[in-house]
């Protein structure tokens, strides 16, 4: 046999001839086209178990379903959008921060009733007890009536702030509101009415009787 | 200050149990001395403007004279006059304890803030029930007479 007639095998590495299509020795297919220079040693990585089969050709990286358009996600509600800028985080030596245990909680995370604005206007309780309290001792000091004026006066002050900025404690700001608005009407009429003189001495001596 | 601030915000009731702490004991001393002498040299010549103008009492009328018998141990006489008066001393005792108790031997407990809005509703209420009973009884006695 001339050298260019000449084909080795692949898997045994044996000579064979040009035209010959199987292998003399091990009888594995021999490739067409391989010249004696490129094939020298068998590879022992191929899989020798593949030889023979037709092979398929080679999947591509990715498989094309479809020819339509890709998809674009859903743009994420303005609801459960986070502000980062207000998020004050601790961040722990291990890359984990606080925040992990509200994540997991959807109904922290997805409640969609509270909006935005409440948590920025929020906060600031102390405004809505002190209206509470100046309604209370306005009611109570009335004895004092310039100074119950005065302390009604800054409970409804006080409870308006409450409400219009939108504080917390929105209760004790009304709750506020209504005592004050007692106290400046026992006020009111105790400066409009003057007592009857009929019942004056009987109103005297019931009162003095039992307190 | 540390101990009224958490996670940015201020606590109310840290706040408030830091201001009871201050007037725990001249709160004490001052009404036992109102008690013993204080209230004769002082306190018997307060009287309600609103009673001296239109004949009827107003919702606080009887707190001094109340305070005093808190303070003589007369607990009956001081509900009879003003029952808010020993409700705010009962609601203060109440918040002081709770938060004494919490800090010392219920650190978990401490952890919730104690809503103070429930004891200032119930001074509300009690003020408002008192004084219309007081209206009441009045009214009652002046169309019997």
């Amino acid at each position: 046999m001339s050298e260019e007639m000449k084909v080795f095998c692949t898997q045994c590495g044996s000579e064979n001839s040009a035209e010959a299509k199987f292998c003399a020795n091990c009888g594995s297919k021999l490739e067409p086209h391989a010249s004696a220079q490129e094939t020298t040693q068998p590879q022992t990585t191929d899989n020798v178990y593949a030889e023979g089969l037709p092979q398929e050709e080679a999947a591509p990286a990715y498989e094309k379903v479809t020819e339509a358009e890709e998809i674009k996600p859903e743009p994420i509600p303005e609801e459960i959008q986070i502000n980062y800028d207000n998020v004050q985080g601790n961040f722990s030596a291990d890359g984990s921060n606080e925040y992990t245990s509200t994540y997991s909680n959807p109904s922290a995370q997805y409640n969609s009733s509270v909006p935005t604005a409440e948590v920025v206007n929020g906060g600031n309780i102390g405004v809505a007890i002190a209206s509470l309290v100046c309604g209370i001792l306005s009611l109570v000091c009335c004895c004092l009536s310039w100074f119950s004026f005065v302390l009604a006066v800054a409970a409804i002050v006080l409870g308006i702030i409450t409400l219009v900025k939108k504080y917390d404690g929105k209760g004790m700001a009304i709750a506020g509101l209504v005592t004050a608005g007692i106290g400046i009407v026992i006020f009111i009429i105790c400066i409009g009415i003057s007592a009857a003189m009929p019942y004056e001495e009987i109103l005297d001596e019931i009162v003095n009787e039992m307190y | 200050m540390k101990c009224i601030k958490r996670d940015g915000k201020y606590r109310v009731d840290e706040l408030f149990y830091l201001i009871g702490k201050i007037i725990f004991i001249p709160f004490c001393l001052f009404g036992f001395w109102f008690a013993g002498s204080g209230f004769e040299a002082y306190g018997s010549h307060i009287t309600c403007a609103i009673r001296d103008l239109c004949g009827l009492p107003c919702p606080g009328c009887g707190g001094t004279r109340a305070f005093y018998y808190l303070f003589q141990g007369n607990i009956r006489e001081s509900l009879r006059l003003n029952a808010t008066v020993l409700y705010g001393v009962g609601a203060y005792l109440h918040f002081m304890l709770v938060m004494f108790w919490r800090k010392r031997f219920n650190r978990n407990g401490a952890e919730r803030e104690i809503q103070i809005q429930y004891y200032l509703y119930g001074a509300v209420i009690v003020i408002l029930v008192q004084w219309l009973v007081k209206i009441f009884n009045i009214i009652h006695r002046l169309v019997l007479t």
